[in-house]
């Protein structure tokens, strides 16, 4: 809920003319929204798959940047600042994902003369790789995971540390991310295999095979703590998002505050988390990632160089636009710090909303988009990446949409979460949305008790039973449609005739058709 | 009328009676009267009581998706004389079945040979849509007698993919 003022200083012209946008999807019409209502032309890239999509229709122009495949179009770096540079852009943001993270990417926006919206490539490249973030980490007095960095790793090193530390460990690629060059480790034996594949694996993918090893710790919870520090150096945290229920490695609801962390820890991690930015030499909104132990202890993880997916949960208690203030510092703008420091109001919710179909093992679903029902009301937001009638490709990220709400207090929000998504229809593709609901009404979940293994267990558990008044309206429904089918619903039914009838539209039997059901 | 209805992987008896937008009859061991109006294409209206259900519902095969609000259902009318619903994902023939696309997607990889031997639920193919692997998995045990695709192809939902005998 908007409830407190943008604490980046205001100023009456708009800081650009034209910001291209090199994303897709929801972030990308996200962006472009805040681009408009700052009065800026905004300026969206699509690929050949993408001509007709959202974010290519709400912009101010859009120009195509390749074929459907991401490698040659939302990665494409010389024709992406071709675009910019034709379109006259001034500045580029490169919302999440793609080249969102990429040193190379910033510094090219820079030899163009376009500003990246974003941190600088130094510090990218600092953050990049995990030992030398590590290190420096530790140095600036914020807690790393318990691990073991050495020059040529020897499987035997690892076994001697693990024998102190304790199993289970993990093998981690120091120019890492998204989980390649990873492998968890439960016992010695496993270790020379792990150590190898996670050595070939980070050789592959990112062209450089060196390896440490941290504690693996489970259960554990992600809470990460978002920051905006401006170039002169004026860093404010906004408060700490609980990310914790994730299936491989992937969110699928965040919330803020967290419901594990008080007051005196929040200031704690919000101290970490702009010591950990200024270590980093750090500018722009950027989130420090942190891992809890079992025991209710904090490490530090990662520094996400990026505006994050799950963004508008801490928009919605704070009250302010991140994109705004995104835009605003890249400009040069300085942070104008509210004497009291900003604290978040009432609670938020998010869920992700995926073309996936989470009653089949999460299977993509890609298809189209035949019927598109957002929810309404007070303290709902629905940040969309599609419309009805459109095309949901293979080629990209399944996000459909998030569904982001506001209350009071947690109970609150996931009332109206649980209202919300009982609201919102999909049809066309299978989507996440059952699995959204079956979150939102499980005591688990509810009590707050959320952690990495969460999904697991909550799939393991068999999804309560169908009541008699849902199973009633679901039978008629069936029998309704199937009535009324063009297609015969059995062949070779001989009991009644009814099933066997086809070419009857409903609206034609209700134009005076003989009813086909008869007085049995 | 009376019906099997597979729901929710729960097969139950539904006896209804239709007279005009009204049905009357018992599911399961429930008394039931409702109204039923049709709202476009993609959505029905159901009054049960002093609820009014807003239900969107889509086909797959013969089975109906149905979008009840706080619930997603599964339905499927059962064949009185077969006892089972046809046209699932997987040819039906006896002997030989088909291995079809569910999802349209590109082949990443081919992990069997025509000739090979396979058990049921081992992997045929891996298939990527949306940055995710998924495996195909053989529905019976056999012998591969018919491979239609090469990694890097893309292939629609329905596409034969091959075929185990």
């Amino acid at each position: 809920m908007p409830a407190q003022r943008i604490r980046v200083r205001k100023s009456s012209r708009p800081p650009y003319r034209k910001v291209l946008i090199a994303n897709r999807g929801e972030i990308a019409a996200r962006v472009i929204r805040t681009c408009r209502r700052m009065g800026i032309t905004s300026v969206a890239i699509c690929s050949e798959a993408d001509r007709g999509a959202l974010h290519a229709r709400i912009a101010d122009e859009a120009r195509l940047v390749g074929p459907a495949p991401s490698a040659q179009s939302y990665l494409n770096l010389e024709a992406i600042l071709a675009a910019a540079r034709q379109s006259g852009a001034d500045a580029i943001h490169p919302g999440y994902g793609f080249l969102s993270e990429n040193p190379e990417f910033a510094e090219a926006c820079r030899r163009a003369g376009l500003v990246f919206i974003g941190p600088g490539p130094a510090s990218m490249r600092k953050l990049g790789n995990k030992i030398q973030a590590r290190r420096r980490m530790a140095t600036a007095g914020v807690p790393v995971v318990p691990g073991l960095e050495k020059k040529g790793l020897q499987e035997k090193q690892v076994r001697d540390w693990a024998r102190k530390a304790g199993y289970p460990i993990l093998l981690k690629a120091a120019a890492g991310g998204g989980g390649r060059g990873m492998r968890i480790v439960r016992q010695s034996e496993e270790i020379g295999p792990a150590l190898a594949t996670a050595r070939s694996e980070a050789r592959t993918a990112f062209g450089d095979d060196t390896i440490f090893v941290e504690r693996y710790l489970e259960p554990s919870r992600h809470i990460e703590v978002q920051v905006l520090v401006d170039s002169q150096g004026n860093g404010i945290a906004l408060g700490e998002r609980e990310c914790s229920l994730q299936r491989r490695h992937q969110k699928l609801v965040e919330e803020t505050p967290s419901p594990v962390v008080t007051e005196v820890t929040r200031r704690k991690l919000e101290r970490w988390a702009l010591s950990a930015c200024r270590a980093a030499g750090y500018t722009n909104a950027g989130t420090v990632e942190f891992i809890r132990d079992a025991e209710g202890r904090f490490y530090f993880l990662e520094i996400n160089a990026r505006l994050q997916v799950e963004h508008p949960v801490t928009e919605m208690v704070m009250g302010i636009d991140l994109v705004e203030a995104q835009i605003r510092i890249a400009a040069g703008e300085p942070l104008s710090m509210p004497r009291k420091g900003l604290r978040p109001r009432g609670w938020a919710l998010e869920c992700r909303i995926q073309a996936e179909d989470s009653e089949n093992r999460f299977r993509p679903s890609p298809g189209r988009i035949r019927l598109y029902r957002p929810p309404e009301g007070p303290r709902i937001r629905v940040d969309s990446g599609v419309a009805e009638g459109d095309e949901v490709s293979l080629f990209y990220d399944s996000l459909l949409a998030k569904l982001i709400v506001w209350g009071r207090d947690r109970e609150s929000a996931i009332r109206t979460m649980a209202g919300s998504l009982a609201e919102f229809r999909i049809l066309g593709v299978a989507t996440t949305l059952p699995f959204h609901r079956r979150v939102m009404a499980d005591g688990e979940f509810q009590r707050g008790e959320i952690d990495t293994g969460y999904v697991e267990r909550l799939l393991n558990r068999e999804p309560p039973e169908l009541d008699d008044e849902l199973e009633a309206v679901a039978m008629v429904a069936a029998l309704h449609l199937r009535q009324r089918g063009e297609r015969p619903l059995t062949s070779g039914s001989s009991s009644s005739g009814a099933w066997t009838l086809s070419g009857r539209h409903g609206q034609q039997m209700r134009g005076g058709f003989r009813n086909p059901w008869g007085q049995s | 009328m009376s019906l099997e209805v597979r729901i929710g992987g729960r097969n139950r008896r539904v006896d209804l009676r239709r007279d005009g937008d009204r049905y009357r009859g018992r599911v399961g061991k429930r008394s039931v009267e409702a109204e039923v109006t049709e709202r476009g294409p993609y959505s029905l209206l159901i009054r049960l009581g002093k609820r009014t259900f807003d239900v969107t519902f889509d086909e797959a095969g013969t089975t109906l998706l149905l979008d009840l609000g706080s619930r997603q259902v599964a339905v499927e009318i059962m064949d009185p004389l077969k006892g089972a619903a046809e046209g699932t994902g997987i040819g039906m023939g006896r002997g030989r079945r088909e291995v079809r696309a569910s999802m349209p997607g590109k082949v990443v990889a081919v992990k069997v040979k025509v000739g090979d031997e396979v058990d049921k639920g081992q992997g045929l193919i891996i298939l990527e849509a949306m940055k995710m692997e998924n495996e195909v998995a053989s529905p019976c045990q056999g012998k591969v007698v018919e491979l239609e695709v090469t990694p890097g192809q893309t292939v629609e939902t329905g596409s034969l993919l091959a075929a185990v005998e």
